[in-house]
């Protein structure tokens, strides 16, 4: 047993070892340094880095009102995902019925999900591009000329255009994650429910709702993850234009860094977004747990 | 067993913990092995390689048009077979500004490579890693190089003078019932002429999408303006250079002008470059402001260019005004001074502007900056030049040390800025107010007088 146990406990060191150092070197060393780099001024070509204290906190929050007008954008892509969250349910819940082509279905939805980003987003670009875009082109052949929108270019309406690639992209994913949480209910407790009357809108609510609590909770941290971390579709579709009309906070934080030699500002966003990630997910997660026990259920 | 993993994990931290912040407090030296008074390979370690030693140059250009003709005349086969011991890895990068994020990047890490065709600005950026080439006998051969010395260093050799032209199609201005323009109030109704005659027709392309394509309007238009080459460095000694009366105020009123006047088509924010000059090449745009190379593009497009022309930019007010025209080098040649093969770098610089230059600047849609090495443009853009045999060339500098770290501090983009005067409602007078008040602040912080 002690020999079982001893070489247990060498394959799992063994196993992990090397995931280990790679998570040390390329996630743990860099994050320790990019808030080290946070304290000191640095124009990313220079031989000296100096140290400022906590000068570009100060800054990040005094002098910054283009960081904060991203944020505003960042916060039109979670308010859209988070309204598409109870349909993608409903498309999961959809599909957990045995309807004719839910399969074919299930993996269309998905496929967006797995084509590359950067991809997805140059071909919306010339989707949704006022010369011989396909969108325009598909407006005028159903008679609807005059909705056609300068889509890229008008500041009013380009974050909308943009959350709406970033909707087709991830849906997907959120229902095929919402499907297989719903798969995983035993199918007698269904029965049970059904055999004691009760309609599919209360199976719903108070049966898999209730399930799929916790990948529920895992998609709204995505949700939150991915807003304030969007940066390839507005990158590739318009550099965060007109302007900074479509900049994100991340896109923000890379100009910062790279166009205004500003390196230890731009270490200083990033330390600010984990930040607001962590405070709006326990918001979040606040929010949640007293509407889930209004609800009547934890 | 709890005791002991508490106690390993606490190491473990404690070790991070302390090779991370030990660097904290005071200044740090980043991790380039940069020699900061390099002026030379006198100073610099690096060796000549020994005979029959076989020596690998990597040389970077951001130039899409110099990396297919290197290809197309086998340049890299024909430095080869002069110098058997010497190979050149040529690297492209997607573009100038990919190009500079990729060399920061790579001058911290010490991965820089050992040449690099650079941009005007560039040589101040990256002064403390290039090579002072003052002592070449290449550089004596041209004359512009010492114009663009950082501190009496001569930091890259440049291999060709550009002009910025306006190319239009001779039909459609026929067409129209337009001729070109002699003074900028004159440009701007050339092309309302135009947009009302044909209301299909965009009377002149810019592709704001891709911000860079305002750079003639927003970054050379306001030195021409000024009559000040030196514009940049010069705005960097003043506390308000955006007030009224100063030299970029009046030019980005001017474009402001042009933006109102609606003359860049429907949505010129939504379309890239390359979207832009599809729609010029096929004669869907009568006008596209551009540096010479802007030919290339349209023999790409397959473009028929037997009606094109073009003329120089007129910014002045009136015909009595001087006509003043922007000059500029590019594709500075420099070698970096963490090359472990200096002298090498050097026999190939020295190889490249002596035996293939004079046949690789023929095919480029510029001046060449070499003093004896004859070239001729292409007659679309000769034709323009020798139409101003009066023109006042003024020498374009990309800005020094003050202006880029006054303009880091501001956020000043004068690309970006272009864009957003295309949007609508936008206050150009509130913006350069604002833009005054950071520019004092952020001369004061930095300590510049």
């Amino acid at each position: 047993m002690y020999r079982l146990s001893t070489k247990r406990s060498v394959f799992i060191g063994l196993s992990l070892f090397i995931p280990v150092i790679l998570l040390l070197c390329f996630v743990i060393y860099p994050a320790l340094d990019l808030l080290r780099m946070s304290f000191y001024r640095w124009d990313g070509v220079s031989v000296e880095q100096t140290f400022i204290g906590l000068d570009n906190y100060v800054r990040l929050f005094k002098e910054s009102p283009d960081l904060w007008l991203s944020l505003r954008n960042n916060l039109i892509y979670f308010v859209i995902h988070t309204l598409f969250i109870p349909l993608e349910l409903m498309f999961a819940v959809m599909l957990t019925k045995k309807l004719r082509g839910s399969n074919i279905f299930k993996s269309l939805t998905f496929m967006p999900y797995i084509v590359n980003g950067v991809a997805i987003a140059y071909a919306f670009s010339y989707f949704y591009s006022p010369i011989n875009g396909a969108f325009n082109n598909i407006l005028t052949l159903l008679g609807l000329e005059n909705w056609i929108r300068n889509w890229l270019s008008d500041p009013a309406i380009v974050n909308l255009t943009l959350a709406s690639v970033s909707v087709w992209r991830y849906s997907g994913y959120h229902v095929v994650l919402f499907f297989a949480a719903l798969q995983s209910i035993p199918n007698d407790i269904l029965e049970a429910a059904t055999i004691d009357g009760a309609g599919a809108w209360q199976q719903f609510w108070r049966i898999q709702l209730p399930s799929i609590s916790l990948v529920i909770d895992f998609t709204l941290f995505q949700n939150v993850r991915g807003a304030l971390q969007m940066f390839d579709i507005p990158f590739v579709m318009t550099s965060g234009g007109p302007g900074y009309a479509s900049s994100t906070f991340t896109l923000f934080t890379l100009d910062t860094a790279f166009k205004f030699d500003s390196f230890g500002m731009a270490s200083t966003m990033a330390i600010a977004i984990i930040v607001l990630i962590v405070l709006v997910t326990l918001v979040q997660n606040k929010v949640v747990a007293v509407a889930r026990r209004k609800g009547g259920f934890s | 067993m709890k005791s002991k993993r508490k106690i390993a994990a606490l190491v473990l931290c404690t070790a991070l913990l302390t090779s991370a912040l030990g660097g904290c407090g005071g200044t740090q030296q980043s991790s380039s092995s940069v020699d900061s008074t390099a002026g030379g390979a006198s100073e610099n370690t690096a060796q000549p390689a020994a005979d029959g030693e076989k020596v690998t140059l990597h040389y970077l250009i951001f130039d899409s048009y110099q990396a297919k003709e290197f290809a197309e005349m086998d340049m890299v086969a024909q430095f080869e077979a002069a110098h058997p011991n010497i190979t050149v890895e040529i690297e492209k990068a997607k573009d100038s500004a990919e190009m500079e994020n990729s060399l920061k990047i790579r001058a911290a890490s010490n991965q820089l490579p050992d040449l690099v065709g650079n941009k005007v600005y560039m040589l101040d950026r990256f002064k403390d890693y290039l090579v002072d080439l003052s002592d070449m006998e290449l550089t004596g051969r041209c004359p512009a190089a010492a114009n663009f010395a950082v501190d009496g260093k001569v930091l890259g050799i440049p291999d060709r003078e550009l002009r910025e032209f306006v190319f239009y199609w001779e039909d459609l201005f026929t067409q129209y019932g337009v001729s070109v323009p002699e003074t900028w109030d004159e440009f701007i109704q050339t092309a309302q002429a135009i947009k009302e005659a044909d209301p299909n027709m965009i009377p002149i392309a810019l592709g704001a999408k891709d911000e860079w394509t305002t750079y003639p309007f927003m970054e050379l238009m306001p030195t021409l303006v000024a009559n000040d080459g030196f514009l940049w460095r010069s705005m960097g000694q003043k506390d308000t250079p955006f007030a009224e009366g100063e030299g970029i105020n009046k030019s980005y009123h001017m474009y402001e002008d042009l933006v109102a006047a609606e003359v860049f088509g429907p949505d010129p924010m939504g379309i890239g470059y390359d979207q832009a000059m599809t729609l010029f090449s096929n004669k869907q745009a009568a006008m596209f402001v551009i540096a010479g190379w802007g030919m290339d593009t349209m023999r790409e497009n397959d473009a028929d260019l037997t009606t094109l022309k073009s003329f120089m930019l007129p910014v002045r007010e009136s015909e009595s005004d001087p006509f003043r025209i922007y000059g500029g080098c590019d594709n500075f040649m420099s070698i970096f001074n963490t090359s472990e093969h200096i002298e090498e770098a050097k026999i190939f610089m020295d190889w490249y502007y002596e035996y293939f230059f004079p046949d690789f600047i023929q095919k480029v849609d510029a001046l060449s900056a070499i003093s004896d090495v004859e070239k001729e443009l292409h007659p679309v853009l000769q034709e323009a030049l020798d139409s101003r045999p009066d023109a006042e060339v003024v020498m374009y500098d990309g800005g020094d040390d003050n202006f880029n770290n006054i303009m880091a501090e501001t956020k000043f983009d004068y690309k970006k800025l272009g864009v957003e005067m295309l949007t609508p409602g936008f206050d150009l007078d509130k913006r350069l107010e604002e833009l005054d008040s950071a520019w004092t602040k952020a001369r004061s912080d930095l300590g510049i007088s």
